[in-house]
């Protein structure tokens, strides 16, 4: 019963997907993106940096650009771009080159970017487990304002799967080889629920090149971009039916 | 001391010829074997630098010890800020092909897996290869990942370890102080006013004492409880 259900949902998503969709802001919380990039070209609307002001950061706009330390972001906002037309970008750059206070700059960008009321927020990045109390009350809020929070496991095997990916009102990813990248599979009573294609993943890097990348961080955004298309055919739906759709959408 | 025991030492308070070293050496090689790396290294984290520092390599590369790497560069800069496991792969130019990328010579694959202690960044573990054919998968990235943990567990131990040496041989000394004045008391207490003065003088001649000699980074660090998640 549950399972034709979902079968005719899958088909209503998919039919309501492949048509016309509504913008849908994505906001990217990494190390920034290179927006001259050809792949994303007119797909990054605005651009935030994250700047120490009396020993807090604080989130500064600026004009979208080459902003990007690692190439970890430009990657993750190629993914986003080629899966969901529909999604507009912004920029938040809160790792830099220096290494220091990604934590605090994490929590200020989600801060910021929930406060905006983005509809998707990628988060291809874990905080320290020192930082999953300022997290949570964010999601939450997040959660309750109807934003999606997109959330990597952390790669490392360490005492936690990373934050806020370990909260239950955000869609937390881990990564797989699949046959095409808009496949997902749910798991069921884990603390990680949806799992992405995140494997040898041809993306953008910096100055206009490409190259391949692999882990949780690009299994993400393939989610997310899932997401966007979805609050882009329905959007009115709620974080907790995005889950229940991409349940749905999820291989059996 | 050789550039390798010179790092090892100045970085990680760890002694070239030490079953720690052993063990570390043992790690890069294990992992590089297991995922076909054509070379693995280590590169320990300076804190002052603001750097990486390579300190042990396996299948050539050994003029990379002593070298440094920003941490805002490249696969191992962004293991290390981000304290996760990277896998990745040069950038190519679409429609490059296979050919002309593998004869520029660069690594084709490239893992890079963060050392951590409490989630403080010790160094990072890398394996690289140059056939065009190999792609590390995520496979190799968790095992790497695991023996980054074991490392940073190895390099962590020795730390605490040591500090708690340092503490130790503090308490001996002031135990010593204290028994010669007691047997001077009892002796001589007339004298226990001027001992009690050179004390005060030799208090303020000596002052704070720094640690020893450069192990600054691993004993300045303050013991800690084990991480509970």
């Amino acid at each position: 019963m549950a399972r034709d259900m979902a079968r005719a949902l899958e088909e209503q998503l998919d039919a309501q997907m492949a048509g016309p969709l509504q913008t849908v802001d994505v906001a990217i919380l990494d190390s920034g993106i290179d927006a001259t990039h050809p792949d994303l070209a007119s797909r990054v609307t605005k651009a935030y940096g994250a700047e120490l002001d009396h020993g807090r950061y604080q989130m500064v706009e600026r004009e979208p650009g080459s902003h990007d330390a690692f190439g970890h972001g430009t990657a993750v906002a190629s993914i986003i771009a080629r899966m969901a037309p529909n999604a507009r970008l912004v920029d938040y750059a809160i790792l830099g080159r220096d290494n220091t206070g990604a934590g605090a700059a994490l929590v200020a960008a989600l801060a910021h970017a929930v406060d905006a009321g983005h509809r998707v927020i990628n988060m291809s990045l874990a905080a320290k487990g020192e930082f999953a109390t300022q997290l949570h009350p964010l999601c939450e809020t997040a959660y309750r304002r109807g934003i999606v929070i997109v959330a990597a496991k952390r790669n490392m095997p360490l005492s936690d799967q990373g934050f806020p990916a370990e909260f239950t009102s955000v869609v937390s990813v881990d990564r797989a080889k699949f046959a095409t990248p808009d496949e997902l599979r749910y798991v069921p009573g884990k603390v990680i629920e949806f799992v992405g294609h995140g494997d040898d993943v041809v993306v953008a890097a910096p100055g206009g090149m490409h190259t391949t990348k692999t882990g949780t961080s690009f299994a993400t955004p393939a989610v997310a971009g899932i997401v966007a298309k979805l609050l882009g055919a329905y959007p009115e739906l709620r974080p907790f039916q995005v889950k229940t759709a991409l349940h749905a959408l999820s291989q059996p | 001391m050789n550039v390798m025991a010179n790092v090892l030492h100045t970085q990680l308070g760890i002694a070239p010829e030490s079953s720690e070293a052993a063990v570390l050496q043992l790690l890069i090689e294990l992992g590089a074997q297991v995922v076909g790396a054509a070379e693995g290294s280590l590169l320990v984290h300076d804190p002052g630098g603001k750097d990486l520092v390579f300190a042990m390599t396996v299948g050539g590369g050994t003029g990379l010890i002593g070298k440094r790497v920003p941490l805002g560069q490249g696969l191992t800069g962004l293991a290390a800020a981000t304290r996760e496991v990277q896998i990745g792969a040069p950038t190519f130019q679409i429609g490059q092909s296979p050919e002309s990328r593998a004869a520029q010579r660069q690594p084709q694959a490239v893992i890079a897996a963060p050392m951590l202690a409490d989630d403080e960044l010790i160094g990072v573990l890398t394996a690289v290869c140059f056939d065009d054919s190999k792609r590390f998968g995520a496979q190799d990235g968790d095992l790497y990942g695991r023996l980054a943990c074991v490392a940073g567990l190895v390099v962590h131990q020795r730390q605490q370890l040591a500090a708690l040496q340092a503490a130790n041989g503090a308490s001996e000394n002031a135990k010593s102080i204290a028994g010669s004045v007691a047997r001077l008391s009892a002796s001589n207490p007339d004298a226990l006013a001027r001992v009690a003065r050179l004390l005060l003088e030799i208090e303020g001649l000596v002052g704070p004492t720094p640690g020893p000699a450069g192990q600054g980074a691993a004993l300045s660090r303050p013991l800690r409880s084990p991480r509970s998640g």
